[in-house]
């Protein structure tokens, strides 16, 4: 394929600039993401094992619930039922220790009942590490106060999309001669650039959904704000179909009909959308009356969330009210927009697709680190020849910064798990965050400043 | 201006991609505004509808950011976007007002 030169010197340009803009960056992004396609196993294994006895068979959720709601008043406002207790919340009954607002639902008390009846009721020791490598791959590892944070992941991911495509073009022309090419003989110019090649290349259609969805997570509010002025209330369509509408998710309310029990609820949601495996069975009280969420996994079908996929189903009657994002039971439109976060997420086709994920994000990640040293060797050159006979400041730094960088980040992450491996009762949010911290900087410290 | 045959440079770079951020941007969300109101979309973040234009205001703005480069000039690309963003208004505009 034949591209005008100009062109191509344009976009080699763009390429450059913009992948050292976003690269270090990118590649705090996609090593925090490797690790994090296992957030909740590693959670597990860096918590504390609390002290309470095994969570209470199903069948006896109604008697534990009973005893919690007249100890704990305020946990009917918001409480889980765990089908799937482990490690983090080992019991059968969950609930916020204050009361929740936005997503982040904070520690929460998990309770079941001793063999002789009596209520067993403990707070949630969850070891921040799991967490913070998490928000280190959503804040690109810059610990920037939440209101810049997004914002700020979105610009990365926009030069990233526009590395993408200044990329690919770039690569165009040489692709059938380059696709499989590995010099590793003709110096080392020759080798990163065909390793970050083949590394762009054969996991494009990754990058492409990373950076789309990364945008969309960081824009999604502001756009949806200038939805709702431009198509709200102003005028309402009188023939506006009823497909957009939202969905009215009010069960048939028979107030006084009691709530299912858990066992008649996970029989229910079986006969209803069986291959689902409810995991959690959230309560809230909202404007009409008790509602709840079940979150659940179904490993044919792509899942919404990280690790679930939803239903809106009425606590009365069991009837599922909302299946937009139940798995396999979404209309079309909707199980489209799911692939799309999906693929971010990894969350289709189980554990196997997780590992391919862990081995894609460490290959991102290196696909960062090649481009670095490409654009450090392509500098060294052209100040070679322009007669320098030592490098410049920018090269110097980047060629520095880079391997600081890389290697901090790395062993920062290693540092703060295998601390939480064994020692998970002293980590602590501020000390998880100032160990990384500290390791990441005396790295790059150390790269800086060795002769 | 020189008659030579064009060669793209990037001279303008702040030009062309301040054109792709602001009248780039506000061409997208004016497609998707125009759209919107085609499908008769109701705003609602839950609905389909509002989702699907959501994404594909962020998909075009990349494409835009992506290819404004090809603009011969700063000029040309803020004439470009900036043009397709006060059309794309005003369509919308007169679609809200026709309905």
């Amino acid at each position: 394929m034949k591209i005008r030169s100009d062109i191509l010197r344009v976009y080699r340009e763009v390429h450059s600039w913009v992948g050292i803009c976003a690269g270090l960056l990118l590649f705090v992004a996609f090593f925090a993401g490797a690790i994090s396609m296992f957030e909740q196993p590693l959670q597990n294994l860096t918590s504390p094992q609390l002290d309470m006895p095994p969570p209470v068979p199903l069948s006896r959720t109604p008697d534990l619930l009973e005893k919690v709601f007249s100890a704990y008043p305020q946990a009917r406002q918001t409480y889980t039922i765990l089908l799937a207790p482990d490690r983090g919340l080992p019991g059968r009954v969950a609930w916020p220790v204050h009361p929740p607002h936005g997503h982040d639902a904070g520690p929460m008390f998990v309770a079941t009942l001793a063999p002789d009846g009596t209520l067993v009721v403990r707070q949630q020791a969850i070891t921040p590490v799991a967490h913070f490598i998490d928000m280190l791959h959503q804040e690109l590892g810059i610990p920037l106060p939440h209101a810049i944070s997004r914002p700020f992941m979105g610009i990365i991911a926009l030069l990233y999309g526009m590395a993408l495509i200044s990329g690919v073009l770039l690569f165009l022309p040489t692709l059938a001669r380059n696709l499989f090419a590995f010099r590793f003989r003709e110096g080392p110019r020759k080798l990163w650039l065909d390793l970050h090649n083949l590394l762009g290349f054969f996991s494009l259609p990754f990058h492409i959904v990373m950076a789309l969805t990364s945008v969309v997570f960081a824009f999604h509010d502001p756009i949806f704000a200038v939805q709702s002025r431009v198509f709200g209330t102003s005028h309402t369509s009188p023939h506006s179909p009823t497909h957009t509408r939202p969905h009215p998710i009010t069960a048939d309310q028979h107030p006084d009909a009691p709530l299912l029990t858990p066992t008649e609820l996970v029989t229910s949601l079986e006969t209803q959308a069986s291959g689902f495996v409810p995991t959690i069975l959230a309560y809230s009280q909202g404007h009409g009356g008790t509602m709840l969420r079940v979150s659940g996994q179904d490993s044919r079908y792509s899942m919404r969330g990280p690790t679930a996929g939803f239903a809106t189903v009425d606590p009365r009657s069991g009837k599922i009210l909302s299946a937009d994002y139940l798995p396999g039971h979404q209309k079309t439109g909707f199980a489209i927009l799911t692939v799309f976060f999906a693929l971010h997420f990894g969350s289709f086709g189980g554990n196997a697709i997780r590992w391919g994920y862990v081995v894609l994000g460490l290959a991102g990640a290196g696909m960062f680190y090649t481009g670095n040293r490409l654009w450090i060797d392509a500098r060294r050159r052209r100040e070679k020849a322009a007669g320098l006979s030592r490098d410049s400041l920018p090269t110097k730094i980047l060629s520095r910064l880079t391997p600081g960088w890389v290697t901090g980040c790395i062993t920062g992450c290693l540092v703060i798990l295998t601390a939480g491996y064994f020692c998970p009762d002293v980590m602590t949010v501020a000390l998880v965050k100032e160990i990384y911290y500290a390791v990441f900087i005396v790295f790059i410290a150390f790269f800086m400043l060795k002769p | 201006m020189t008659k030579l045959p064009q060669t793209l440079d990037n001279r303008h770079w702040i030009a062309k991609v301040s054109a792709a951020i602001l009248a780039g941007g506000g061409m997208t969300f004016a497609i998707m505004a125009v759209l919107g109101r085609l499908i008769g979309a109701n705003g609602d973040p839950r609905s389909l509808s509002a989702q699907a234009l959501m994404w594909l205001t962020a998909v075009l703005w990349v494409l835009v950011l992506g290819t404004c480069f090809l603009f011969p000039t700063g000029r040309k690309a803020w004439a470009v976007l900036g043009g397709g963003c006060v059309v794309l208004w005003s369509l919308f505009l007169l679609l809200r007002a026709l309905s």
